[in-house]
């Protein structure tokens, strides 16, 4: 019952906010400021699901399905309750313009992030997620300008792709166990499944998390849309690919299991990759942007152990739901900074420094208590002793990124902002937070010498390396720069050269979409086809022709 | 009463349900142009009389009676009408879309010349649409559908443009022609059974042995003949042409007369005159599931490059319409499932679709879809309607379209041809291809048409076009969130395909 009231209140909010638009009447304004006014506490509600676990079935909506609570969701329930309702108190006070789409989006994500996450089986799933995939899309057009709608439009098209995968994997599920209850499929209904269908949700679910070299809308979504919007899409929502992963994929697939090795070297490549790219970017968003692709690819790296060994499985799944908890509290922190001028007094850059910190895994933050935990599991596969020292080196990568950041964010001292209270307790649960999970379940142990060295050295690695850099002049004065969205770049440029190359089958006024620019290009050809088909003799011809070559066939 | 005497009543059903409709057609023909209000009211009584009668013959079935009514025009030629559950799924789609389809082309045509003659023709439409429905063998199926075919023609050119001559006259050679390989498969048909009549499981499977080849041709012939109806590629040019008629015509073309008819007879064909294993077994659904996938593909690709709106709907239709063909091809019971309740679902998405773009161009002048931009502020009502619609058909959950997705794709894998899943998934990339960037004009361009800015009539300036609209929308979203409902669309279909796949 519950459960049904957490996905319903976003939705009933959203339908008093489309209200406002239907007429000018006093009324239905009402009902609107109503409505916006109540939207930030809609996602409050996660709280009840995180103590008390319950279930629900309804029977009649898409033939039946049920939401549930269960210990692989809990970590998520956790940060979602906190992140987005925060993010949400922030949002009522910035935004500004365009309300009315800002708050649907908001409230149709929220919806569709609740199903995600209290899904019991492949309907709720998928239902969940095409909906938030797709009302994402209002939160990143939210400025309208050049820039959202690029970006929107890349994130349409990528997502969609990753969209079409994941049906087909989930279809093809579906018609093995019917409407799973995705319990069972994670335990026991593994071995029957195809590698393709493991693929095929892997690749689908990796457009969500940004994996490497699907990651192209993160870099460009997130800067263009508003603050806390971008905050919740970086630190909240990216995870309901994880969740996917977690819940989908099942570990005990032999035929994966030869692949963790192209897996691990993905998940690390984008580790390395989003730091890489990251550190050459002039933005702060774009470069926290870029950090959460390589936590991202830190997730990955955990979640391909899994498929070497199976039994580790419960383990990971524990392990990944608290780095998903710590990393999305810091990283909505770190967004929601960027409204705040951070740049403005010594307390204000503490409050990036501290979650900064805690994102490279220095000793002491819960950044440092994940990557141990995600140490420990690597230490039981055969790989152990060439991935340990690379987790390391990928903590020296992120402080190396977040000294990056805390620049940028000292810069960021022009626009006259308040430290918003929201960011301010938001920080303050993002440290402590992480903290009281790790000890409710058991996951921190008491610090170590040999434990806090393996954690400070990389830090000290890393602030060696910045120190010498800033030694020498010459590597100052250079200016790299890598496009934000970097890959994308090269292949919006190569479809506008290749169709400004044949003008003469171009429109005579350019159309805004590249993908139907790609297909305008064949006009010619669709056009000829259809006229000649729609020519009589040639249709009766055809008509005839079609007989007459089927009956030859079947001679 | 006896009995004897209700039994003879129930089995006049059949026949009442479709000479109502013939009959009303006469009287609007007589009452002639002037009398508006008498054909309003006869229009809409008719059509809630048809809804309440369908509603008692739906309680018959369910309790295990069929009613049936019979007649013999010639010594072994027998019309037949009889309702069972798969023409109830039909009947009931046609009756409750003609309802609203009245209403909205009442407003619609409001103060345009010719009422006589449209509504007159329109339920003479809906009259052979039940028939074909109700039909209860191949011969009674055919009688329709040619009535079908010409009581449709006057719809085509109601507006007497030399366009819409040109698309009637195209429309009137594609159908005639598919008519005659028809018709040809007919006789061929009829000359090896004595009376196809549709059954489960059909009634040829005992020819297989000795006329496997004259089965084959015999089921291209007809595949072929209703295939121009249900716009299968390569013989679809006639819909997109036949946009040119008034939108209630292109809802109803669309949504429920004559591209369902034509679908509706290929499940005919495959599920109750060859039955599928038979068909299966000649190799003949393999044809059909290849036909259809590159309709799909091909359908959804032109649509992609049309900028009209009406014709982007239209080769939408073409590529929508064979899921259903599909479905039945792929066979098993999920996939049937899928195909046959996307009868409904298609019909109650698309209807809405086209009442919308009637609206765009009735109220606003908008046909093109780049004059769309920012219309979503102008007429939020309408605009709302189009994009459940659209979703809908992209098979985003919680719509229709789904419901259909969820039991085709699953079904296609289980019958073990899970290459068809691609064609599904492409064809709903295709459709949010589409589709999306005409939502998105709708809601987040700016208005570009600066006279629309004004509020030039009153608030509902959209009349009595937007409450079948709204309708339609509304329904398209509970038959999904009510697919478990066991009155929903879905569980009438699951109860068809246990008929077929026990």
């Amino acid at each position: 019952m519950m459960l049904g009231l957490i996905v319903a209140t976003p939705l009933l909010l959203s339908i008093m906010i489309a209200a406002g638009s239907w007429s000018r009447s006093q009324a239905l304004t009402g009902i609107m400021e109503t409505g916006m006014r109540l939207a930030p506490w809609a996602s409050a509600l996660l709280i009840w699901p995180v103590i008390e676990p319950t279930q629900v079935m309804l029977n009649w909506p898409l033939d039946g399905f049920q939401l549930r609570v269960d210990d692989v969701a809990r970590p998520l329930l956790l940060l979602t309750a906190i992140a987005w309702t925060l993010a949400a108190l922030m949002a009522r006070s910035v935004i500004q313009s365009h309300r009315q789409s800002f708050w649907l989006g908001w409230l149709l994500s929220l919806t569709g992030m609740n199903l995600v996450l209290l899904a019991g089986d492949l309907i709720a799933f998928y239902f969940g997620y095409a909906l938030l995939s797709l009302c994402s899309y209002l939160l990143i057009i939210h400025h309208r300008d050049d820039q959202a709608w690029r970006a929107g439009r890349i994130y349409l098209v990528l997502t969609l792709a990753g969209e079409g995968a994941v049906l087909a994997g989930v279809l093809l599920i579906a018609a093995r166990l019917g409407n799973a209850e995705l319990a069972e499929l994670a335990s026991s209904a593994a071995p029957g499944m195809h590698a393709i269908t493991a693929w095929l949700l892997l690749i689908g679910l990796a457009v969500k998390l940004g994996i490497v070299p699907l990651h192209a809308w993160l870099p460009l979504a997130h800067p263009v849309a508003p603050v806390p919007a971008s905050a919740i899409l970086s630190g909240v929502i990216v995870k309901a690919g994880l969740l996917g992963w977690l819940r989908l994929v099942p570990s005990d697939l032999p035929s994966l299991a030869s692949w963790t090795h192209l897996l691990l070297i993905v998940g690390l490549a984008t580790a390395f990759g989003g730091i890489g790219l990251g550190l050459f970017q002039q933005r702060i968003k774009t470069v926290l942007a870029y950090s959460t692709i390589s936590q991202m690819g830190l997730i990955l790296t955990g979640f391909a152990l899994s498929f070497q060994l199976p039994e580790l499985r419960a383990e990971i799944i524990i392990v990944l739901g608290f780095f998903a908890l710590h990393h999305g509290l810091n990283k909505t922190s770190l967004f929601m900074a960027c409204g705040c001028a951070p740049g403005r007094s010594g307390w204000r850059m503490l409050m990036v420094v501290l979650p900064a910190l805690s994102l490279s895994a220095a000793p002491l933050s819960t950044g440092y208590v994940a990557k141990k935990l995600l140490k420990h599991s690597v230490e039981q596969v055969e790989l152990a002793a060439t991935l340990v020292p690379i987790l390391s080196l990928t903590s020296l990568a992120t402080a190396l990124l977040m000294w990056k950041l805390v620049g940028l964010a000292a810069a960021e001292k022009e626009v006259d902002a308040g430290a918003h209270p929201a960011w301010i307790t938001l920080t303050l649960l993002a440290l402590t937070v992480p903290w009281a999970w790790a000890i409710v379940h058991g996951l921190a142990d008491p610090p170590t010498a040999a434990g806090l060295w393996a954690g400070t050295w990389p830090l000290l690695l890393a602030a060696l390396i910045i120190a010498a850099w800033r030694q020498v002049p010459m590597l100052q004065g250079l200016a790299w720069r890598v496009p934000e969205g970097d890959w994308i770049v090269g292949a919006e440029t190569l479809l506008l050269w290749f169709h400004s190359r044949r003008p003469a089958l171009a429109l005579a006024r350019p159309p805004r979409h590249w993908w139907l620019m790609f297909m305008k290009r064949s006009k010619h050809l669709h056009r000829r086809i259809e006229d000649q088909l729609s020519r009589l003799p040639l249709a009766g011809l055809l008509m005839l022709s079609v007989t007459a070559l089927l009956w030859w066939l079947l001679q | 009463m006896s009995p004897r005497t209700s039994d003879i009543l129930i089995d006049l059903l059949p026949l009442l349900v479709v000479l109502i409709s013939l009959l009303i057609g006469l009287l609007i023909f007589i009452a002639g142009e002037q009398r508006q209000l008498l054909r309003t009211i006869l229009n809409l009584s008719a059509a809630v009389v048809k809804l309440v009668l369908i509603g008692i013959i739906a309680a018959l079935v369910l309790s295990g009676r069929e009613p049936e009514f019979r007649m013999a025009l010639l010594p072994g030629l027998d019309l037949v009408l009889r309702f069972d559950a798969l023409s109830l799924l039909f009947s009931t789609l046609s009756a409750v879309l003609w309802l609203v389809t009245t209403v909205y082309a009442i407003a619609y045509l409001e103060r345009s010349r010719h009422q006589a003659r449209f509504f007159g023709f329109f339920s003479i439409c809906v009259a052979s649409t039940m028939g074909i429905a109700s039909a209860g063998n191949l011969f009674t199926f055919f009688i329709f559908y040619e009535l079908l075919t010409l009581s449709t023609w006057p719809l085509v050119v109601h507006s007497g443009s030399a366009r819409a001559i040109a698309a009637g006259r195209s429309y009137l050679r594609y159908t005639l022609g598919g008519s005659t390989l028809f018709l040809f498969g007919l006789v061929w048909l009829y000359g090896l059974t004595q009376d196809p009549a549709f059954v489960p499981g059909g009634q040829v499977s005992h020819l297989v042995a000795t006329h496997r080849l004259d089965l084959q041709i015999i089921f291209l012939l007809l595949m072929l003949g209703m295939g121009v109806k249900a716009a299968l590629v390569p013989l679809h040019s006639w819909l997109p042409k036949a946009m040119v008629a008034p939108a209630p015509v292109s809802a109803l073309l669309h949504a429920v007369a004559v591209v369902k008819a034509g679908v509706f007879g290929l499940v005919r064909l495959v599920l109750d005159i060859y039955g599928f294993e038979t068909a299966a077994e000649l190799g003949m659904t393999a044809v059909l599931a290849g036909l259809a996938s590159l309709t799909i593909i091909y359908g959804s690709v032109l649509a992609l490059r049309q900028q009209d709106l009406k014709k982007r709907l239209a080769f939408s239709t073409v590529s929508q319409v064979s899921y259903i063909a599909l479905g039945v091809a792929i066979g098993g019971p999920a996939a049937t499932i899928g195909g046959l309740v996307h009868l409904v679902h298609q019909g109650l998405m698309k209807v809405t679709l086209f009442f919308c773009a009637g609206i765009f161009d009735r109220a606003f002048g908008i046909r093109r879809i780049d004059q769309l931009d920012g219309i979503g502020r102008r007429a939020p009502w309408t605009a709302a309607c189009f994009t459940v619609g659209a979703l809908g058909m992209t098979g985003t959950p919680p719509i229709a379209g789904f419901v259909t997705k969820w039991y085709l794709g699953t079904g296609v894998v289980m019958a073990g041809q899970a290459w068809v899943l691609g064609v599904l998934v492409a064809s709903t990339l295709l459709n949010a291809a589409y589709f999306l960037p005409i939502i998105r004009r709708i809601w987040f361009e700016p208005l570009s048409n600066p006279a629309l800015a004004a509020n030039t009539l009153n608030r509902m300036e959209t009349g009595g076009m937007i409450l079948p609209t709204v309708a339609t929308a509304f329904l398209s979203l509970a038959v999904a969130l009510m697919a478990g409902h066991p009155l929903s669309p879905l569980s009438w279909v699951k109860i068809i395909a246990e008929d077929y796949f026990p």
